[in-house]
């Protein structure tokens, strides 16, 4: 493997990580931004980092937006660090949340919801796990299923039983 | 702070990621190349180096995550025999319909067909990086296609770690229905350690409706653990049984409101035993606190970090509590009070019973918040309570933040004095003087007592002040301070017109238009 490029360092002098998607997309990236994930945060602790990070079960498009939302949220992970260039006010992080979340549908959503849980990124995962919960919200049963493609494998009986069972859940 | 204690985590284990040699490593990498050769039997481009990467990967990604030696090679041991189970549902073998597994769902067949691997959740130790089509691209876990429309339901094949953090945020109406979705889901919702009810979700069933509701489901969940309870309940008696159970069930947050519209929830003694050796984060919203039931959480809640109690009363004792302890853990405490309320025996002849029991009655409340590093004490009236109260409480010694409603100025500002001269760390002090008008205090404004022992703090560097216009205890409150505050960088001054002002300005401009 090429150990060239992975030393990189930034004119402001954080050292640079190469991160490889399963697709073999390469992204640079700042030890602040990529240690927003425990996972390589610990890499970067136990210095394994040198040839680049292979991440075997994340998609270059779904590591694009992850690359993304950790450089929008390097300013408050690194607060004290003062090489960030003028960190992302709480109000544009904000708007960045809201629109990134809104804009996730199915599968991207749960590809993400797997990065940032391999990746251990808790904030992106309470994040998308929140926005499938708000997907749920408001729904029956049916009306999850139907978002979500769950199929109804109970039998009929079964699913009688069920119902009556949890009579008490519903409305009148 | 979780940073901080995986940090430790990570080096502690730097030493016996140590003793384990590099030949050991390569030996192990090569072990699970030769596995993986044997289940990826035929031969295609690349085949060998995707082997060989993948088999890197599994090994190091262990020795990452692995916390000891111990648990590196049982992990090492599991990939082993996963790797070698998977075989029976692996794409590049030929299939085996008559596998006992792969026809317990009609779907995850389906997905077969199509060449996906299903990784179900108990195989989720298994390697990652290992799902692959014919191909030889790689799929994440949540796959599988649904017959009937198509498409695929990636969400029930999340693993139940993740589905169980969708359902922690799920109120709980939802929660249940999980429950009905599929076979998958049956019974995930009753071990969901996250319960978030709220009595809004029943609309114009409030009452009966929602009682049996909750009831129901807390009695389905059984004996399931609990990480918190977030409940906001009316008019129901059932709710201190409900906070009863998820202190039982070893809650570490419990969060109950009372809805606004309705009369405090009266927490007399017995309704709920708070004696609970895993709570953390206790917060409870217009309630009316029976100080025989305060008394068990200043004692018995020895992990309380944080307690916040807004818009309560307090009701007096019946009797002295014995012993007032220490919450050794806490970080912050918020103690908003509506009103104090005397016992209802003692209603009547309440001033009577302040002339004359008042110098015995301690509510414990402050003397078990020395430990925290934040606190923020309101009372809207005059409060003598938490002023008889600090007298008797040792030093302040961590407290970095605190915010004082006006009771403080009361008696020549001597609470105020108090919490200066024992809080040695104190930085920020806020002080809300326009929580609501207090007569007694306008009528007599305190003036500055000469200072019985005089000293500064040292560290406190910035005041806050909100308080009505007009209030002229504020220059007196600012020639009290500045010459005490050794290190202050910041004083601001928040002022806000009063309502009874506000709306008399709003008459004045109606007229003149």
């Amino acid at each position: 493997m090429a150990a060239a490029a992975a030393e990189a360092t930034t004119d402001g002098g954080g050292k640079m990580i190469i991160l490889i998607s399963a697709d073999g997309k390469r992204f640079e990236v700042t030890e602040a931004v990529a240690s927003q994930s425990q996972l390589i945060s610990n890499m970067i602790e136990d210095d394994c980092t040198e040839n680049g990070v292979r991440l075997p079960n994340v998609d270059g498009d779904i590591l694009t937006m992850v690359v993304d939302y950790c450089n929008m949220h390097a300013g408050d992970a690194a607060a004290a660090g003062d090489t960030m260039k003028a960190s992302s006010t709480e109000e544009e992080l904000k708007k960045f949340d809201a629109e990134l979340v809104q804009a996730l549908e199915n599968p991207v959503l749960f590809k993400l919801i797997l990065a940032a849980n391999f990746l251990n990124i808790k904030s992106l995962l309470d994040m998308t796990c929140q926005r499938v919960a708000d997907m749920m919200s408001g729904k029956t049963p049916e009306q999850m299923r139907e978002t979500f493609s769950i199929e109804n494998d109970f039998t009929p009986e079964e699913e009688a039983a069920i119902r009556q069972e949890n009579a008490w859940a519903f409305d009148d | 702070m979780e940073g901080s204690s995986s940090n430790n985590m990570a080096g502690q284990s730097l030493n016996w990621r140590t003793q384990i040699s590099q030949e050991a490593r390569n030996t192990i990498i090569e072990m699970t190349m030769e596995k993986l050769l044997e289940e990826f039997p035929i031969d295609f481009p690349g085949r060998m180096k995707m082997i060989q990467d993948n088999a890197t990967n599994e090994e190091d990604k262990t020795y990452m995550v692995a916390t000891s030696k111990a648990d590196y090679v049982l992990r090492i041991a599991l990939q082993m025999v996963n790797s070698k189970s998977k075989r029976n549902s692996n794409p590049l073998l030929p299939q085996d319909s008559s596998t006992p597994v792969n026809l317990q769902r009609q779907h995850r067949v389906a997905g077969h067909n199509n060449g996906l691997v299903i990784m179900q959740p108990h195989h989720k130790q298994a390697s990652d990086g290992m799902v692959m089509t014919k191909d030889g691209h790689m799929l994440d876990q949540g796959s599988s296609i649904n017959t009937r429309n198509g498409s695929i339901d990636r969400i029930s094949n999340l693993p139940n770690e993740l589905l169980y953090a969708i359902m922690s945020t799920l109120p709980a109406l939802e929660l249940v229905y999980t429950g009905m979705l599929s076979t998958r889901w049956r019974h995930l919702w009753t071990s969901s350690a996250y319960l978030n009810i709220d009595v809004n979700q029943f609309g114009r069933h409030r009452g009966q409706k929602f009682c049996n509701f909750v009831n129901r489901m807390l009695r389905q969940r059984g004996s399931s653990l609990l990480d918190a309870l977030r409940l906001h309940s009316a008019d129901t008696r059932d709710a201190g049984s409900w906070i009863t159970y998820a202190i039982k069930r070893s809650s570490k947050v419990v969060e109950f409101s009372e809805d606004i519209d309705c009369e405090p929830f009266k927490l007399d003694y017995g309704v709920v035993d708070f004696t609970s050796i895993c709570l953390k984060f206790l917060v409870l919203n217009n309630v009316c606190i029976d100080a025989n039931v305060f008394y068990p959480i200043n004692s018995s809640c020895p992990a309380l970090e944080n307690l916040e109690l807004r818009d309560c009363s307090l009701e007096n004792p019946q009797h002295r509590a014995p012993m007032i302890m220490t919450l050794p853990c806490l970080e912050v405490a918020i103690v908003i009070l509506d009103e104090f309320f005397h016992s209802t025996d003692d209603l009547a002849d309440m001033d009577e019973g302040e002339e004359q029991d008042g110098e015995e009655i301690n509510h414990g409340i402050v003397s078990g918040l020395t430990k925290a590093r934040s606190i923020e004490l309101i009372a809207p009236l005059r409060e003598d309570k938490f002023e008889m109260e600090i007298w008797t409480s040792p030093m302040f010694d961590n407290l970095i933040s605190l915010t004082l409603g006006e009771w403080c100025m009361s008696n020549e500002f001597s609470p105020l004095l108090h919490f200066l001269w024992y809080s040695p760390l104190l930085e920020d002090l806020t002080l809300k003087l326009n929580m609501e008008v207090c007569e007694y205090c306008l009528q007599e404004p305190p003036t500055a007592p000469p200072l019985v022992k005089e000293f500064t703090t040292d560290y406190l560097k910035k005041i806050t002040i909100y308080f009505w216009l007009g209030d002229e205890r504020v220059s007196k409150l600012l020639t009290l301070l500045a010459p005490i505050c050794k290190s202050l960088e910041d004083i601001k001054l928040i002022p806000s017109t009063p309502p009874g002002v506000r709306a008399f300005v709003s008459r004045v401009q109606r007229i003149i238009k």
